[in-house]
């Protein structure tokens, strides 16, 4: 293509780019412009700072000790839920069924932390509910665990969208196919339906890691202070003006997520057939 | 291979969708080797009959034998047919070698047997040195020759086939006719083939069933069901026909003379049939045929002519209201005009009985 055949699309995407790729650009440069000169002037001391201190690697296993496990329930929740989606036939049902697994996404980000310290406090429901049983109460928040069923909550619907559209995509009749050749419904599920479905199980991973790694406020009000990740270290010492060292978790932060998701592509493709070339 | 060698019983065998019945109860003996087609019109239950013997559909009712043995409750997976699907069902994350390796890898066959097996059968669908292509890279027709590999390399009692060919273009369909019946005839494996298309049925297989509204009009051969159609169904069915109605106006011995719009016949072998009974005809287009004006029959008002290449359709107005197609070879000068008059000839026997008393007298 010529550059006039292709300028139509240039203007096309250059919203794109004004809104999302200059900024991105930008403050990138800002970050790792903090990162390796800051107030400390050389940058490097920084980088030893955060690199030496024990504290840090606790905080980085926690952050991707929680999105590994929300990614992980998420998948598992969603690739079911997924499926029965995909089965539903009636517009009426499947308009039901969005709405609902899409609720989440419509109420902001604290209404919802919120909504569930109505649920799992102390003094709360599932403990009001355990304590006529003569249960509990247990702690249920301000805790690892408050962390992570609120995160599974917030992005399954971001894993049953890819899932969703894998699924969709199956070759028709192509279930009945494998039976038909001897498959018992586990060998369905091993040998033909998860490979088929491995790029909407990928992106699904890619998705909701990324958000889980660099989730904020959901983890810093469930988990109180006990959950330490990242991005709340981050917002910490931005408020105590330690710009370098949060700019350091920054680029930490954001090379971690790019490695797992680099992982994840290199992984994919092991498992397409893309054929012989002659 | 013996004449009676049954290798599918159905006896009695019905599908109900909740209280709408699909199938009504059918019987039915498809011998070793025979190439049997299902033929009849969308949502005359062809489909699933043909799962119900591959087990991808319960039947409501009766029994299905599969050489001798009865396969209900047996589940598909453990059944000795395969399946060739509508839409293939190819499996795209896999090469073509692994896509008709997939049953024999399950059955946990040598490594050694599958890369015999599989080469032998990738000759016999003429796609030898494809192997190793991934699904997406063959054609049509490519395709259609791997499902078709797939499900025979099992060496399955029966295979199933469920209109394959309908996704093709009429070329490669027309060759792909050939090419089942030569890989039919090359393996030995009996066939039940379902399709909507007659001329797929009749050029393939060795009998045909034409069901209509979940039951069987007729099973018969193609050449039977062509010239000797048992209702009106199947006279229609097989192509482009004629019906009309007349009645019985001379009888003398075993032939009945009949008499349709001013058209005259002569029906043979029929002992039962009494002068005056009602009686509905199938005449076939190609057994009428223009005329001089020395050897006319008949002189009928042309409507319209269409231009088939290699024949022509003339359509003739009857004195009923009616219509009358006659098929012929295509003059080499000009066509006849519309709204001319136009003789025409028949043979006596050119028309066949298809009920005695018709219930509706409607003529296409």
């Amino acid at each position: 293509m010529t550059l006039r055949e292709r300028s139509p699309w240039l203007l096309l995407i250059s919203p794109v780019v004004v809104l999302v790729a200059l900024p991105f650009i930008a403050s990138l440069a800002l970050v790792i412009g903090f990162g390796f000169s800051g107030r400390q002037a050389i940058g490097l001391e920084v980088w030893a700072r955060f690199i030496t201190d024990p504290f840090s690697w606790k905080v980085i296993w926690t952050t991707l000790w929680l999105a590994a496990r929300v990614t992980f329930f998420c998948l598992l929740i969603g690739y079911p839920v997924a499926f029965a989606l995909n089965q539903l036939k009636s517009p009426l049902a499947r308009g039901i069924a969005f709405t609902v697994l899409f609720t989440p996404l419509l109420m902001s980000v604290i209404v919802r932390a919120y909504g569930w310290i109505v649920l799992l406090s102390s003094q709360g429901l599932v403990n009001s509910v355990l304590g006529i049983a003569g249960l509990g109460p247990f702690r249920l928040m301000l805790n690892d665990f408050g962390a992570l069923i609120a995160m599974v909550h917030v992005m399954l619907p971001f894993a049953v969208l890819p899932l969703l559209s894998s699924i969709n995509q199956l070759p028709p009749s192509g279930i009945e196919a494998a039976r038909d050749l001897g498959a018992n419904p586990v060998q369905v599920l091993l040998r033909v339906i998860f490979p088929l479905t491995l790029p909407g199980i990928l992106s699904a991973i890619e998705i909701v890691f990324a958000l889980a790694a660099s989730a904020f406020v959901t983890p810093s009000i469930l988990g109180g202070g006990r959950v330490l990740t990242l991005p709340r270290l981050i917002y910490d010492n931005i408020g105590s003006l330690d710009w370098a060292l949060a700019a350091v978790q920054s680029l930490t932060l954001l090379g971690i997520t790019v490695l797992v998701l680099f992982s994840l592509r290199r992984l994919g493709r092991l498992f397409r057939y893309e054929g012989a070339t002659r | 291979m013996t004449a009676a060698a049954i290798d599918i019983r159905l006896s009695n065998v019905g599908k109900k969708f909740g209280d709408q019945t699909v199938v009504e109860p059918l019987n039915l003996d498809i011998r070793q080797g025979e190439f049997f087609s299902l033929l009849g019109p969308s949502g005359c239950g062809k489909t699933t009959t043909l799962r119900m013997i591959a087990g991808l559909e319960a039947p409501t009712e009766g029994e299905i034998t599969i050489r001798g043995k009865s396969v209900i409750g047996v589940p598909v997976e453990r059944r000795p047919t395969n399946m060739v699907f509508q839409k293939l069902a190819l499996f795209p994350h896999l090469s073509v070698f692994d896509n008709i390796a997939f049953g024999l890898k399950l059955k946990r066959t040598s490594k050694h047997e599958i890369r015999n097996r599989v080469s032998a059968i990738l000759e016999t669908v003429k796609l030898e040195g494809y192997g190793q292509r991934a699904i997406s890279q063959l054609s049509g027709g490519q395709q259609q020759r791997v499902a078709i590999a797939r499900a025979l390399v099992n060496d399955p009692a029966v295979l199933l086939l469920d209109e394959p060919l309908g996704a093709l273009d009429l070329q490669l369909q027309l060759h792909m006719q050939q090419e089942l019946v030569r890989i039919q005839r090359a393996s030995g494996t009996t066939f039940v083939y379902v399709t909507h298309n007659q001329q797929e049925a009749l050029a393939m297989s060795d009998r045909v069933a034409v069901m209509n509204a979940g039951r069987f009009e007729q099973v018969d051969t193609p050449l039977a069901l062509f010239h000797r159609p048992a209702s009106e169904f199947v006279a229609r069915f097989m192509g482009q026909t004629n019906v009309l109605s007349g009645e019985v106006t001379a009888k003398n011995g075993n032939e009945a003379h009949v008499s349709a719009q001013g058209l005259t016949f002569v029906l043979i072998g029929q002992e039962t049939l009494a002068v005056g009974d009602k009686v509905l005809l199938s005449i076939r287009p190609e057994r009428l045929h223009l005329a001089t004006q020395q050897d006319a029959k008949l002189s009928l008002p042309l409507l319209r002519t269409l231009f088939q290449g290699t024949t022509v359709l003339y359509t003739f107005g009857l004195p009923g209201g009616d219509e009358l197609n006659v098929s012929a070879l295509a003059p080499s000068g000009a066509l006849p005009e519309a709204g001319q008059q136009v003789g025409l000839r028949w043979e006596n026997d050119a028309a066949i009985l298809l009920n005695r008393s018709p219930a509706e007298t409607s003529s296409k």
